[in-house]
Parts: structure tokens; C-alpha cells; sequence
């Protein structure tokens, strides 16, 4: 009795300590979240001259407005919606394909294969050789430019690899082979629901990859149609990163800098509204895998 | 010797499936990172634009050599992996600690919030991000200025001019981004953890640091050990865009690192030296590729955890 | 066989992607669906008009041209239209990305290969003289040498005073004396002069103190404004001596004082490289004893803390908010743009504010940071262009007087008007100063600030003299004499003289002579200011390492530096 007090005293000191680290990194973390949905509604002058500080500034809607008024910007939210959707599908079956049948200790050979997927990590040609590829395979300024490469990320197949091998019990595969189930059918019917939790890291991560991407976009596309948001959200950010000394007229890029600024932060808000809805849906395969335990005992 | 062969042999087609399913992923990235990977051969090349890349004539190491005898080599060397060192030991166990602790908090709700807000900062790009240390320790009109004159009634030390303090706002700047989004994979780890293992731990009387210790921090043991690999395997890497905007003519001897480094030459001529800055990915990758070889190697050894 | 390989990889990856996310993909089919059925759409409304259908593929021009956030749209444009029907030609733009460092990148990617690439490029000062050259001598640029000659084929660009072409001409022939390219000339003064300083009037008067002349003077001044609460809020917050450093139009206020003791335009040009006397020799003059005086002038500023030292720490943001702070508290201070004051005809702060000439220093030198007017380079032809003769037509339609003014301006009577019963009551600052007698034209639209359709926003070549843009007038607002940010006539008569009578132009290297100098052209500049910013703060001291300075910079190749400019600089006369 004495014994089991002590210890309700250690949890209790326990749960104290802990919340209160993570209520300060909580409003630590706040802050930057804050400021950008401030800066946002703060007119283009109070962000540029640095009066934003916590709240908005001079409360203004004109960068939502002038962002709602750009056509552009909502076909590059479509777009880049189409390009996150479509090329996350892609890489997950591919990534969750090679992870299970490398997480098989009992398939000769895994290692060197995942050594020849680890490899590409490291080593990649560089921008010539992908372009020259990219090209000769006719996806240049086609949306498959933007799908097709990079379906399958090392370091998410690593993870995604790592989590089947050690959440799936061996002992669940045993039996099921004693049950006459082949390496096919074990994958559909056995790994894929208990799989739950790593799909959702996978959708997590690709998706996310897609959403931020811009940078194979600014190479392969050329036609303003197709081009994502991030394309857009880049040019409105380098537009005061530019140097002006750089320019024909600095006097005007000063300018340009200015108007940039007006509807920087409502379009960094826009843009990352999907990114926050997503996760809610994602948090709850996160639990899911409570089940692996009980299928377990 | 010959019925192990031919058990091998047995072992290979007993598992057809698993080959035929590999075979997509395989041919991919045959196609898609084997096949392009000939261009590196441009780092043993002067590349020239209408000779192309097998066309262009061979100068053996001497873009390697270029590199090396460059002018900053060794302060920007040292200033790479003090950085990257740094970053890796400060921002690989933060997040488990975090996820660890997140995982124990009793109310779900407020888990929740936190969970969700401390994943936000992740997607602030790194221009704005930049621009939001810049104003908060900004010695006069920043929070921390005002805070301090608040509390002596001076003017703050700048503290953006000590090149010395790079390193750490860096570091910490990247740990109050990066924290949350890095969690994710350890907070979905921990889900999996078996409730039933915690109950009867909480009858034998175990608190609940016990169970942190005994339980938990076990359960994500081998993806914290591959994540450690991966991050290792990652050394070279440092944000150069983060640093780049984070630079000034105070900080530069401590700020200049091989990616801004070969960028400013660049710049400066303005051609872009394709062959020169595949040979210097090249060096980064082959030793980030032995780096990660190491640790591969120690981790399999010490807990049976390797990427291959 | 790779081939056939891909075409399966393909299948597979369609059929995986189709099978696996039955609702998700829904979006695909009709996404293509509306592809085509947009594209079906551009071709039913190309081919309306029967006998252009032929006409589309012999006068199609593809123009690569960079995204701009000020121009919505390429395609339905007013300039587009009014080049299309005046040159019964077709236009189709291939899009770049905006940012400099992303076209760069693109181009040497798209010139990998030499069978799609469009016909014509436009870019604004993207391409250094080296690159143009390194694209010129593998044959992606074509030689435009022979047609810019050519009165038959190029009309307009012939009919450009010889004066003003000369400068073109230069500017455009590459160190292989070929040219690749065709200019914008559009001079104007304001952009040549942007380290204009500002002191704070207001305090001045309030301690009954005058205008500075010398830096000597400057520094009882600034120490007045230190010592004596010129805002009166009882905190010594005030700062002396403002700036930052790293900006790139005016706000680097340790050029802008140095030019008092030794011409230096700040490393805007050929990495700082100025002329001898004589104007016959390249110097460097971060490396001369005069450089050395103004860091210890710097220097003694800082040390009584009349220097701010975030002139080396600030970003653009952080500058703006010290200028902008409740009660003001920058005494002196660097700008090139009035917009680092938001809203300056009413900011509070900026009308406590006076422009001021250069400073004299201790030698009697009273220089500002200058570098001479170049055009910059715009239009290239690639040379697989099929239809050089129309691509021809096209880049000299743009220095046609009207197009000129077209692509600048806008539409005729909408966005501005040459009509004299308008403009004949309207005046501006250069005429009302007496410089110029009358304006020719006015700008009646805001379309400029704005994003719209209505032009290319000025990417392209263009002719327009010293004059003519000088002579415009703001017909939206009135000229007003009392406006104190009208400074543009101000600024020509206290600036625009005040530099030495040789002026370094920008030099054109050579492929190997780049090849050569290319880490001491990215290192020394940095390093420059970099050391600045340690011998004005102290870092470093100026006495004792001063001469290891030298020594540095001579480590990092300045003497070849600087033989190397002086061949080009020679070959280029």
C-alpha cells in the first residue's frame, strides 16, 4: 500500500514535468504558425516594415482578395491537387509492393536488392542525364513529368520496410503459409490491413513531397497550364529575395517586391490549408495499429 | 556444397511471387536512377554544351583537384560538418524524445492540438521562415530585443553579428521547425505498441517513466535505429538555402559551407559548371555512402537493425 | 528493347494507378478530357479564318519568355495581339520560370538538346556576357552580327541614332566580336545613382546644426544626434549612421560613405574594378591606401557609437522597420527607393528626412557609386530556328518608335497619350528644373503597378532615348513642386556628376579568361565586404591587419584579377 502511493507520486510528478516541456515547445511552435496567419490579414506595408508582430496589423483582406481574384493561382491549386492525388497513389503501391517483399527474411538475395535501392539515394546522374531521359521518353511539359519520376523514394521504402518487418509478427506468416496462403495473397490479405499505420506515414510523406514540390515542375514543364501552385507560391516568394541590383530596374523591382508582399502570406495560408486536413485523417490510422498488438497476444 | 546450391536454388523458386512483384519496382529504378547515373561520369569531364555528355573530353580528377585547392576548402569543410554534426546529434533525439512524451499525455485532446500544431511549422518555407528569425532576435525591434530592454532597460546584444552563435541558431532554429514533422514516424511507431503489455506492467507496479523506458522507447528501438543510419548517410547535407539566407558579412567565416560555397562561384562567372558540381556531390555522396556503410554495419552488430 | 520496356513500364504504371485508387482517378480522365477539349478549342478558333490555317505553320514564332507576376496573361494579351496582326505572324510562348538563378538552370538543361528548343528567347538580364558567349561559340545562340548591318532586314534598329546604337552595339558584341543578342536602351538617371543619403532635417533643426559638407562635419553631427535626444523620448535610442550592407539598391551605406575618400561603386560592376586616372588602367580599389582611411573613418564612427553595426546584420525587412519605427531613429542614412519608406509623400518619418549631396572627404573627393548606363541584353535567336527571317522582322519590330513605346507603356490613349491639347498643360520635374522644355508624352493608366494583360510587362528589346524618358508626365497626378518625393531632378543635379571622368564599363571576357579568374571574381567581392564589415566593427583591427588584408587578396588571385580585366578592358576598346 505504502509502495504503490510513492508511485502514484512518481507518475504524477512525471505527467507534471512532461506537460509542462511540451506546453512550452507548444507555444514556442505556436508562434511561427501565428505570425504567418497575422501577416496574412496585416496590410502588404505593416508585413514589409516589420510591424507585425503577434497579431495582425492594419487588418486588411487585400491579399485574400487579390489571390481569389488570380485565376492562375486556383489552376495551380487544381493541379497541384491532381499531381499530389494521382502521384502519391503511384508511389505508395510501388513503395508498399518492394517494402513487403523486402521485409521477407526469407527471400534470397534482399539484402543486395535493398543495397541497390539504397544506392539511389546517394548516387543520382544529376539534372543532364534526367532531363535527356525525361525527354526521350516524351514526358517533357506532360503531366507524367511530374508523376512518373521519383515513384519510389529509398528512404520511404527504408521506413516503410522497417515498420512491416517489425510490427508484423514472423509467427503470423508461418501460419498462414501452413495454411496453404501464397506470398500474394498474404500481402492483399494479411499485410495490407494490418498495414494501416505505414500507409498513412506513406501517404503523409509522398503527398507532402508532391504538395511542396516545385522544383521538376521549373524544369520539365513549360506550358503555364500545367503548372502547380508551388511554381506560382515560388514567384511570388523570390520576388523580394531578388537582388535588385541584378535588374534592369531596380526602382520597379523595389515596387514589385512591394506588391509581392501584399499577398505573400495569404498565399502561403492557401497553400497549406490541404496539408492541415489531411493530417486529422492520417492521426487516426496512427491508432489503428493497436490492433497488430492484440492479433499478437 | 551442392545440396546447398541446390537448396538455393529451391529457396529462389519457392518465393517466385515476391520476384515477380519486385520486378516493377526493379525496372523502375533501373530506368529511372541506374540508367541516368552514366552522367556522372561528367564529373571526369569537362562538360561542354554541344559536345553533350559523352561527347565532352575527359580531364580525369581535375575537377576533383579543383575543388580541393579551392581557396576556402578547409574553413568551409570544417564549417559543413560542425554544422551537420551539430544538427545530427541535437535534432535525432529530440523528436524521439518529444514523440516519447507526446505519447504518454493522458489528455487526448490536447495530445491532438499539439500533435497538429507542432507538424504546421514544417511547411513554412524556409524564406519566410528566415525572415521570422531574422525580426525575433533582432537586437532592437525583435522579441528578444524588446524583452531584454523590457528587463534592463538597454539595448540587446546583437547576437545575429557573433558569427560564433551561427551554429546554434541554426540548430535550433531547424529543432522548432523540424521537430513535429520528424516525430510523425516515431508517434506512428508508438501506436503500435500493445496496450496489453502497459496493463500489465501498471499490475506489476511499474510508473509510468518505467514504462516509458522498459516499454516504450524498446518498441521503436529498430526505427529509431534506421533512422539514425539514414541520418547519418546524410551528413554532407546541409539546407543550403537555410544557411544561404542566414548568411551576413558578421557570420560568413562560421556560415560558408560547400553548397553556398560552389553556388557563389557559380554565380560569379555565371556559367553553370555542371561537370565541377557533379564531382562535388560526388565526393559528398561517396562519403555520406561510407558514412552510412558504417553505421549500418555497427547498428546490425549492436542490435540486429540494418538497412541491408 | 528499352523501348518496349518503358512502353510496359508505362502500362503497368497506368493500370497500378488506375486500379488502385478507383474514386481518386476519376479526376484524370476528365482532366485530359478537358486537355484536349481545351486544345480542340485553340485549334477550332486558330483555323476560324480558312486561309490562315496554312499561313499558322510557315508565321508561327515560339517565343520562350519568363512568368512575371505583373503579366496574367501571354496568350490574350494586347501586345501579343498587336505584334500578331502587325506582323501577320503567330505567336506561341513557352514559359520560364521567373527567378534568375531558375532560368539559368532551365536554359542549360533545355539546350542539352538542340531539336525542341523554341525559336526566340527573351530574358531580362539573365545571361552574363560570359554565358551569351559560351551559348554562342556551341552554336545555341545564332550570330546576329550580319543582320543587325543590315538596313533591309533590320529597318528600325538601323534607324537608332548612331550615338545611342554605338552603345548598343558594344554592349551586344560579344569577346569573340560577334553578337548574339539585341539590347533594351532605355537610359534614365535615377537607377544610376541609388546611394542617395538622407539626414534627418528635423533633427537638425531642432539642435540648430546645418547641413553636413564634409565627413568631419558629419561625424560633430552625428554626435549631436547621439548625444542629445533629438526625438525627444528621453531613451538614447538614436543611430547615427544606417544601412544594410548586403542590399543591393542604395542601402549600403559603407560604399556610399567610402565614396568620400576613394571611388568605389561598391562591387554593382566587374566586381568593384574601377579606372586609373588616365581612364588607360584597370585599379582595384578596395586595396589602396584611401579605402584604408575611410574603414578607420568607419571605424571611429562605430567605436563612439555613431555606426550602427545591423548595417551588417539586417535583412530588407528588418532596414525597413528601423526606418519606420514610432518615433524616428535614424539620423543618416542610404537609399535608392523611396518605397523602403511605404507610402512616402505621407510617412511621418520620411518627411523628417532630407536628401543631402555626396559628402566631401578629408582629400576633397566627393564621389557617389556609379556605374555607366549598358543596355542589357534581351532577345536571342536559337539557331534552329526555322524561320530566321521572321524572327528577324519580329526582334526589330520592337525598337519600332511606336512598339517602343507599346511595350513600355500600354495602349495609345488608354494607358497613354502623345495628344497635345492633353499634355500641352502638364510639366514634370526635369522640366519644371529647366533640363528638359517640354514633356512629349503621359502616362494616363495605373496599369504599370498592377498586374494585367495588357503588355510583357518591358521584357524584350527596346529603344528609347535619355529624352525621351525624361520627358514623361504623370497624367494621373498633377506635378506638384512641394511633393518631397519628387526628387528626380534633385537627384540629377547632386549626383549624377559625381563620379570620375573614366568609368570602367562592363567588361566582356573571353571563355578561358573567365575560366581563369572565376574564384577570385566570386571570392574577392565577398571577401571585400566581408572585411569591411570586420575593420568597421573592429573585428579586425585596420592597423595591425591591414596589410594581411592585401595579402589575402593577393592569395585569391587579384593580381591576375585585375591583369585579366585589364586585356579585356583593352580588347573591348
Amino acid at each position: 500500500m505504502h509502495r504503490l502511493k510513492k508511485f502514484d507520486f512518481d507518475d504524477k510528478l512525471y505527467y507534471v514535468i512532461t506537460t509542462i516541456i511540451l506546453t512550452v515547445f507548444f507555444l514556442l511552435v505556436l508562434y511561427p504558425c501565428i505570425y504567418v496567419i497575422s501577416a496574412s490579414f496585416s496590410s502588404g506595408v505593416a508585413v514589409q516594415s516589420g510591424k507585425v508582430v503577434l497579431f495582425p496589423v492594419d487588418f486588411s483582406l487585400e491579399g485574400y482578395k487579390t489571390v481569389f481574384n488570380t485565376y492562375t493561382v486556383w489552376l495551380g491549386f487544381r493541379n497541384s491537387l491532381f499531381y499530389t492525388i494521382v502521384g502519391t497513389a503511384i508511389n505508395v503501391s510501388m513503395t508498399l509492393v518492394a517494402a513487403y517483399c523486402l521485409s521477407r527474411r526469407d527471400l534470397p538475395g534482399r539484402n543486395f536488392i535493398m543495397l541497390l535501392f539504397t544506392f539511389t539515394m546517394f548516387f543520382s546522374g544529376g539534372m543532364i542525364p534526367h532531363y535527356i531521359l525525361i525527354q526521350k521518353l516524351g514526358f517533357l511539359n506532360t503531366v507524367w513529368a511530374l508523376l512518373i519520376p521519383g515513384a519510389i523514394g529509398a528512404y520511404n521504402l527504408i521506413v516503410a520496410r522497417t515498420f512491416i518487418q517489425n510490427t508484423i509478427p514472423n509467427e503470423l506468416m508461418e501460419a498462414s503459409q501452413i495454411d496453404g496462403c501464397s506470398d500474394f495473397t498474404y500481402f492483399i490479405q494479411i499485410v495490407l490491413p494490418l498495414s494501416k499505420a505505414i500507409i498513412a506515414v506513406l501517404v503523409l510523406f509522398y503527398g507532402v513531397r508532391h504538395w511542396n514540390s516545385y522544383f521538376n515542375a521549373m524544369i520539365y514543364l513549360h506550358d503555364k497550364n500545367l503548372y502547380p501552385l508551388t511554381l506560382f507560391l515560388r514567384e511570388i516568394l523570390m520576388a523580394d529575395q531578388i537582388d535588385p541590383s541584378t535588374v534592369t530596374d531596380p526602382e520597379l523591382q523595389a515596387k514589385l517586391a512591394q506588391t509581392a508582399g501584399v499577398i505573400k502570406y495569404a498565399l502561403i495560408v492557401i497553400s497549406m490549408i490541404p496539408v492541415l486536413l489531411i493530417y486529422p485523417f492520417i492521426q487516426k490510422y496512427f491508432v489503428k495499429g493497436v490492433m497488430i498488438g492484440s492479433i499478437k497476444g | 556444397m551442392n545440396t546447398k546450391q541446390h537448396s538455393l536454388t529451391r529457396r529462389i523458386k519457392l518465393r517466385w511471387q515476391l520476384y515477380l512483384m519486385l520486378l516493377l519496382p526493379l525496372i523502375y529504378i533501373i530506368i529511372f536512377a541506374y540508367v541516368p547515373m552514366g552522367g556522372l561520369v561528367i564529373a571526369f569531364k569537362k562538360y561542354s554544351v554541344n559536345l553533350g555528355i559523352w561527347g565532352s573530353p575527359w580531364v580525369g580528377f581535375q575537377n576533383f583537384i579543383k575543388f580541393f585547392s579551392s581557396y576556402k576548402f578547409e574553413n568551409i569543410i570544417r564549417n559543413t560538418l560542425t554544422l551537420s554534426l551539430y544538427s545530427l546529434a541535437v535534432s535525432f533525439p529530440i523528436p524521439i524524445i518529444f514523440a516519447l512524451m507526446l505519447n504518454s499525455m493522458l489528455n487526448e485532446k490536447y495530445k491532438k492540438t499539439i500533435q497538429t500544431v507542432t507538424y504546421i511549422p514544417y511547411f513554412i518555407s524556409t524564406v519566410v521562415m528566415v525572415g521570422l528569425i531574422l525580426q525575433v532576435l533582432n537586437n532592437r525591434s525583435g522579441i528578444y530585443g524588446s524583452l531584454y530592454t523590457l528587463f534592463t532597460g538597454k539595448t540587446a546584444f546583437n547576437i545575429l553579428a557573433d558569427g560564433k552563435l551561427f551554429k546554434h541558431i541554426y540548430v535550433w532554429s531547424g529543432v522548432w521547425q523540424g521537430t513535429g514533422y520528424s516525430a510523425i514516424i516515431y508517434i506512428a511507431a508508438l501506436a503500435g505498441v500493445d496496450q496489453s503489455l502497459h496493463e500489465v506492467a501498471t499490475i506489476d507496479g511499474a510508473n509510468r517513466f518505467q514504462r516509458l523506458i522498459y516499454i516504450d522507447i524498446p518498441a521503436i528501438l529498430p526505427t529509431a535505429s534506421i533512422m539514425l543510419i539514414l541520418a547519418v548517410g546524410n551528413i554532407m547535407n546541409v539546407g543550403f538555402e537555410k544557411v544561404l539566407l542566414m548568411q551576413n558579412n558578421l557570420n560568413l567565416n562560421y556560415s560558408e559551407i560547400i553548397s553556398t560555397y560552389v553556388y557563389k562561384v557559380g554565380l560569379a562567372s555565371g556559367i553553370n559548371d555542371f561537370s565541377l558540381s557533379t564531382a562535388i556531390s560526388m565526393f559528398n555522396s561517396v562519403i555520406n555512402f561510407i558514412l552510412l556503410s558504417i553505421a549500418n554495419w555497427g547498428s546490425k552488430k549492436l542490435n540486429g537493425n540494418g538497412i541491408f | 528493347m528499352k523501348k518496349i520496356i518503358t512502353l510496359c513500364l508505362i502500362l503497368v504504371l497506368t493500370i497500378v494507378n488506375l486500379s488502385s485508387c478507383g474514386p481518386k482517378t476519376a479526376n484524370q480522365p476528365t482532366d485530359t478530357n478537358k486537355q484536349s477539349t481545351q486544345t480542340e478549342n485553340k485549334q477550332t478558333e486558330a483555323s476560324q479564318p480558312a486561309d490562315k490555317a496554312k499561313t499558322d505553320a510557315d508565321n508561327k514564332l515560339v517565343v520562350a519568355i519568363q512568368t512575371n507576376s505583373f503579366v496574367t496573361d501571354y496568350d490574350n494579351n494586347y501586345f501579343t495581339k498587336y505584334l500578331e496582326e502587325k506582323l501577320g505572324m503567330d505567336i506561341e510562348f513557352y514559359q520560364l520560370p521567373s527567378a534568375q538563378d531558375e532560368v539559368k538552370t532551365k536554359l542549360s538543361l533545355m539546350v542539352t538538346s538542340n531539336d525542341n528548343l523554341p525559336d526566340v528567347l527573351i530574358v531580362s538580364k539573365v545571361l552574363t556576357p560570359e554565358t551569351i558567349l559560351q551559348y554562342g561559340n556551341s552554336g545555341v545562340f545564332m550570330d546576329l552580327t550580319e543582320y543587325t548591318k543590315d538596313k533591309s532586314k533590320m529597318p528600325n534598329y538601323n534607324a537608332i541614332p548612331a550615338e545611342d546604337k554605338n552603345i548598343m552595339d558594344a554592349t551586344q558584341t560579344m569577346a569573340n566580336g560577334k553578337m548574339y543578342s539585341l539590347s533594351k536602351f532605355e537610359p534614365e538617371t535615377w537607377n544610376l545613382t541609388p546611394n542617395r543619403l538622407f539626414i534627418n532635417r528635423a533633427w537638425l533643426e531642432k539642435l540648430g546644426l546645418s547641413i553636413p559638407k564634409t565627413t568631419d562635419e558629419l561625424k560633430t553631427v552625428l554626435k549631436a544626434f547621439h548625444e542629445k535626444d533629438p526625438n525627444g523620448n528621453g531613451i538614447q535610442d538614436e543611430i547615427g549612421v544606417y544601412g544594410f550592407q548586403s542590399g543591393g539598391y542604395g542601402q549600403n551605406i559603407t560604399a556610399t560613405l567610402m565614396n568620400a575618400f576613394e571611388f568605389w561603386n561598391g562591387g554593382s560592376l566587374n566586381g568593384g574594378l574601377a579606372l586609373s586616372e588616365d581612364g588607360k588602367k584597370v585599379i582595384a580599389p578596395f586595396a589602396t591606401d584611401n579605402f584604408k582611411a575611410g574603414l578607420a573613418y568607419m571605424n571611429d564612427l562605430y567605436k563612439e557609437g555613431l555606426l550602427s553595426p545591423e548595417i551588417f546584420t539586417a535583412d530588407g525587412t528588418q532596414f525597413k522597420a528601423t526606418l519606420n519605427s514610432e518615433a524616428n531613429i535614424v539620423g543618416l542614412t542610404s537609399i535608392g527607393s523611396l518605397s523602403n519608406y511605404p507610402d512616402a509623400s505621407k510617412n511621418k518619418n520620411f518627411l523628417e528626412m532630407e536628401m543631402i549631396e555626396p559628402l566631401t572627404g578629408p582629400n576633397g573627393l566627393s564621389y557617389t557609386p556609379y556605374s555607366d548606363y549598358s543596355p542589357s541584353q534581351e532577345l536571342f535567336v536559337f539557331s534552329n530556328c526555322k524561320n530566321v527571317d521572321l524572327a528577324i522582322r519580329f526582334a526589330d519590330e520592337f525598337y519600332d518608335p511606336y512598339t517602343s513605346i507599346i511595350t513600355r507603356f500600354g495602349e495609345e490613349e488608354v494607358d497613354w497619350t502623345k495628344d497635345p491639347a492633353k499634355i500641352s498643360s502638364m510639366t514634370n520635374a526635369y522640366v519644371v528644373d529647366g533640363i528638359y522644355d517640354k514633356v512629349t508624352m503621359a502616362v494616363i493608366s495605373n496599369f504599370w503597378p498592377e498586374p494585367s494583360a495588357q503588355t510583357w510587362h518591358n521584357f524584350g528589346p527596346r529603344y528609347a532615348s535619355l529624352e525621351a524618358a525624361n520627358t514623361v508626365a504623370n497624367g494621373l497626378k498633377p506635378f506638384d513642386p512641394e511633393d518631397k518625393t519628387q526628387l528626380v531632378a534633385k537627384n540629377y543635379k547632386y549626383y549624377f556628376t559625381k563620379h570620375p571622368q573614366h568609368i570602367l564599363p562592363l567588361l566582356h571576357y573571353t571563355e578561358e579568361q573567365v575560366e581563369k579568374i572565376e574564384e577570385a571574381l566570386a571570392n574577392i567581392p565577398t571577401y571585400v565586404n566581408q572585411s569591411m564589415a570586420e575593420f568597421i566593427t573592429g573585428a579586425r583591427s585596420i592597423d595591425k591587419e591591414w596589410d594581411k588584408y592585401l595579402d589575402d587578396l593577393k592569395g585569391m588571385g587579384l593580381e591576375e584579377w585585375v591583369n585579366t580585366a585589364q586585356e579585356a578592358f583593352n580588347n573591348g576598346k
